[in-house]
Order: C-alpha cells, then structure tokens, then sequence
C-alpha cells in the first residue's frame, strides 16, 4: 500500500465532518446541504446531508491518514497515486471529481 | 528501546549531580510544560556513560522565573540545548553567557516562550475551523478545534484545558 494521496469516494460519503473536525492540519473543506428524501405515508419529513463540495488542500495535509483512519462509512482511502507538482499552492487544492479519480 | 524514568533530583543538587555523570556521553536535555499537573516545568537529561547503561536525571522548576545551575561546564553541548529551553519555556541558567535564541527569530510575530503550553499559534486562533461549518444546533458536543482556547479563558491553566483538554469533535 503506498500512501502518496488521499481517494475519496463520495457515494459513500454522509457529510458528517467527523474527518474536518479530526484533521490536524485543518486541510478538508466540506459543503452540504440536506435533502428531503420522500415523505412516506403517515411518517415525518426525513432528511439526508448530500455533499456539496469535498476538497482535500495537499498544500498542508501531512498524511497522517487520521481522515482515513475515523472515517466512520469508509468514503476515505490511501490512493497510490502521487500528487502531480503544481506552479501555485492552490492547484494542490484537489476537489471532489479530482479526488475521486484517483487511482 | 525500554523506557527510562528519570529520576528526580532537587535543583539544589542538579549541577552535583550532573558532575557525577561527567565524562558520560551527552544524549540530550530537555524540558516539559507541567501545566495541569503543577506550576512547574521539568527539565530532563540523558546520558550514556561509557561502557554503561543510559542514566536520565530530571529536576523541576517554577514555571515563572525558574533558575538552575548550567551544565556547560560538565558537557560543553549542553549550552545548546539550555539556549534552547530557555528561549522555549523561559528557564535561566546561571553560568550561562550566550542566551541567544536559537530556533525562532524575533520578527516571526510568535510569542515569547512558544512551548509554554498556554502559548497558543496565533495563526490558528485567526484563521476559521473548517469543523465549525457542519455545527447544527443538534449536536450536544461542543464544536471547537484542538488548539484554539476560548475566548472567556482567563488565567493560564484555563487557556491549556480549553484548547486541549478533552476530545472534542
């Protein structure tokens, strides 16, 4: 298992910040908004968090994979995949697609 | 590698002690933050004598306006690392000619003693918590980051167990 970036599965991402929160470095950023999903009969409005945005700065993560560790639906993985060099600290700012077309 | 307790000497002692140990091979010296605990600060050395098994000796000083004796006498390196505690927690040693400060420079903006643990990065206390976004008023857990103490914090112990006391998420 190489540890060379973070994949994200966002299916299986709930929104829940438990890895924002836990980050000691601060480098996730996390956006959702709730959703009804479906009154049934004679039930109470129910809501789902659906991810907004999901953006890992690789600029400040030290790979600890605390994020991947506390993960509580497994949304998280080590990826092989190296984070290409980049000309600005804001191009190592991958977003949701970019993190979940890591290898 | 097993672990070794230092054993604890009075600061009265700790230059005679140390100068028991000399000739030993010079590990390191250290010191800790007691806050919490006590109003102290602990100053650890390690050495190897030779051909022997490593010996640590510890000693403990008040957190404000502690002293020792230096070491620089019995390991010439030593001076080093006292530069070093007394540029990071604000411990003097008598003996000791060169008190420049050796890891942070004085424009760097951060506090005077930065490993004092109730010195706070300043950085961190500015800059917004990615965590605090997802706070809805459901949640019964207090919603703040490691590191950044409350505001209504007053004296120094507080500042230490609001920014770290306890796991929150």
């Amino acid at each position: 298992m190489n540890h060379r970036s973070i994949r994200l599965d966002p299916a299986s991402c709930t929104a829940c910040y438990v890895c924002v929160r836990e980050c000691p470095a601060w480098c996730i950023q996390l956006d959702s908004h709730a959703e009804s999903t479906g009154v049934a009969a004679g039930r109470r409005d129910r809501q789902a968090a659906v991810l907004d945005r999901f953006a890992i700065d690789f600029a400040t993560c030290v790979y600890c994979g605390i994020c991947i560790e506390e993960c509580p639906f497994d949304a998280l993985a080590w990826s092989a995949t190296p984070i290409a060099p980049a000309a600005s600290a804001q191009r190592l700012v991958l977003e949701m697609d970019q993190l979940a077309g890591l290898e | 590698m097993s672990m070794l307790t230092p054993r604890l000497v009075k600061p009265d002692a700790w230059l005679a002690e140390a100068q028991v140990l000399a000739g030993s091979w010079f590990c390191y010296l250290d010191a800790t933050d007691e806050i919490g605990r006590s109003d102290e600060i602990t100053v650890t050395l390690r050495v190897i004598p030779v051909g022997g098994e490593p010996v640590a000796l510890a000693t403990r000083v008040p957190r404000n306006g502690g002293s020792l004796p230096s070491l620089s006498s019995v390991w010439l390196a030593a001076g080093w690392s006292e530069r070093s505690i007394t540029e990071g927690f604000g411990v003097a040693f008598d003996g000791l000619d060169d008190i420049r400060p050796v890891h942070v420079r004085p424009e760097s903006g951060l506090p005077e003693h930065p490993l004092l643990k109730d010195r706070l990065l300043p950085q961190r206390q500015v800059t917004p918590w990615p965590g605090a976004k997802g706070d809805d008023s459901r949640a019964r857990r207090r919603q703040t980051a490691v590191g950044v103490a409350d505001e209504s914090a007053q004296s120094a112990e507080e500042r230490v167990a609001s920014a770290f006391g306890g796991r929150r998420r």
